[in-house]
């Protein structure tokens, strides 16, 4: 039923991704984002809290904020504040450089508030290689504040061809921490699509990875694998691409996409500065486009009604276009192998 | 015809819950999870009958979907209240 009742659209996201900033301390090789420098025309303070306020007055459960790096932003605990006192729940996603002890006490009182912390290895070999040297050091020195100061967090790491070998590592330092380890999966888009021939995961990694996720259900996956899980797996989370029907893409400028992964001009619904978030919410065409995608080919797979055509960024970023079924999804990999 | 929201209870969201209206509903979400909850109510029931202070009876009895044609509709309300509740998703009060 929630596939058919999001096709007909909502009267709001049930979570925004906003991208709060394009500036970032490291040049991960494979960020989304490509962030670095700041962008032009970011939004200024006033523009984030008649924002917060506007999705707080739609209803908005969530909004997930990464960025960039959001620590970053001057202004960006006075935001966090403002949503949680308009209740919102937030969801950061940070890489942990700024984290200190201080910051990691005031995150530990937040009560609407998730926090998820990028490692993408299990030893500064790995890690450091994607995301930038000493990072691995620096991020577990954040953790530990984190976790002294009682602050809920997950470890957040993209799934690539260097870490899947790390996966039970990373699991133990999550666990060392009484922390969840959450697997994204990896977007060739940003930076990810110069890396992707380097970084993306085997098809023999991923068919392992499928199967390695049954057998540890405390092992979080947002909706990113959504085509790889199984029965048991979907029905603890999104089972579908949510893109325009439960969610949107907010970027640092204000212009709403449909997801964080397919932030190009094809896909650009408009800017907040000239329209209303729900009039680009409701009325915006390629928002109505994505909301009747239907993924043909993949009608008569025995597992549409898992995954119903998996990812359209992927497919997207591989075929140019968002109607043809993921390439990465356990039927396909499987024909493939 | 009796009213199908039965006993009296009055139910409020719990902590880290919140609801709004849809066009087939309501929808809930919870902060643990975090989960969410498609109640294909349709007007049934408003957001504000989660605050609390109207049993299901009340509001049936006031609403204007009272009819007998309501009754099979209310009947899929209130079982979908009670598993929201046996959820965690709405406590009763």
């Amino acid at each position: 039923m929630p596939a058919e009742l999001a096709r007909a659209g909502l009267r709001a996201p049930v979570n925004v991704t906003w991208e709060v900033t394009l500036r970032c301390n490291l040049r991960c090789v494979h960020c989304l984002s490509a962030a670095g420098a700041a962008a032009a025309g970011e939004l200024s303070t006033a523009e984030c809290r008649r924002l917060i306020d506007d999705w707080a007055a739609l209803k908005v459960f969530q909004v997930n904020i990464g960025g960039g790096e959001p620590f970053i932003r001057e202004d960006f605990l006075e935001l966090l504040d403002r949503a949680h006192a308009r209740g919102l729940v937030t969801c950061v996603s940070s890489n942990g450089l700024l984290i200190d002890r201080a910051l990691a006490r005031r995150l530990a009182g937040m009560k609407r508030f998730y926090l998820q912390v990028s490692l993408d290895g299990a030893t500064a070999e790995v890690n450091d290689a994607i995301r930038g040297r000493g990072t691995y050091a620096r991020v577990l020195t954040a953790l530990d504040h984190l976790a002294r100061e009682g602050a809920r967090f997950s470890i957040n790491t993209v799934l690539t061809r260097m870490n899947y070998p790390q996966l039970e590592a990373l699991r133990h330092i999550a666990q060392s921490y009484h922390a969840e380890l959450r697997v994204s999966r990896f977007r060739p888009s940003g930076r990810g699509k110069g890396s992707r021939a380097d970084l993306a995961p085997s098809t023999d990694q991923l068919e392992a990875f499928a199967a390695w996720l049954e057998r540890h259900e405390r092992v979080r996956t947002g909706d990113s694998f959504f085509c790889l899980t199984s029965e048991k797996r979907r029905r603890r989370g999104l089972d579908m691409c949510g893109a325009a029907k439960m969610t949107c893409c907010l970027s640092p400028a204000g212009n709403v996409y449909p997801c964080a992964f397919l932030q190009e001009d094809a896909f650009l619904a408009g800017n907040i500065r000239s329209n209303s978030f729900k009039s680009l919410w409701d009325h915006s065409p390629i928002f109505a486009q994505m909301r009747q995608l239907q993924v043909t080919a993949c009608r008569t797979c025995p597992r549409f009604e898992e995954c119903r055509g998996g990812c359209p960024a992927v497919a997207y970023h591989t075929y140019r276009e968002i109607g043809r079924p993921d390439p990465e999804c356990l039927v396909n990999l499987r024909t493939a192998a | 015809m009796t009213a199908p929201g039965t006993d009296g209870i009055r139910y409020r969201l719990a902590p880290g819950s919140q609801v709004r209206e849809e066009d087939f509903g309501l929808l809930f979400y919870t902060q643990q999870g975090p989960g969410l909850y498609f109640v294909g109510s349709g007007n049934f029931l408003g957001e504000e009958f989660f605050e609390g202070r109207e049993t299901l009876r009340d509001w049936y009895r006031r609403g204007e979907n009272a009819g007998p044609s309501a009754a099979a509709k209310w009947s899929a309300v209130k079982n979908a209240l009670e598993s929201l509740r046996e959820k965690g998703v709405i406590l009763a009060c």
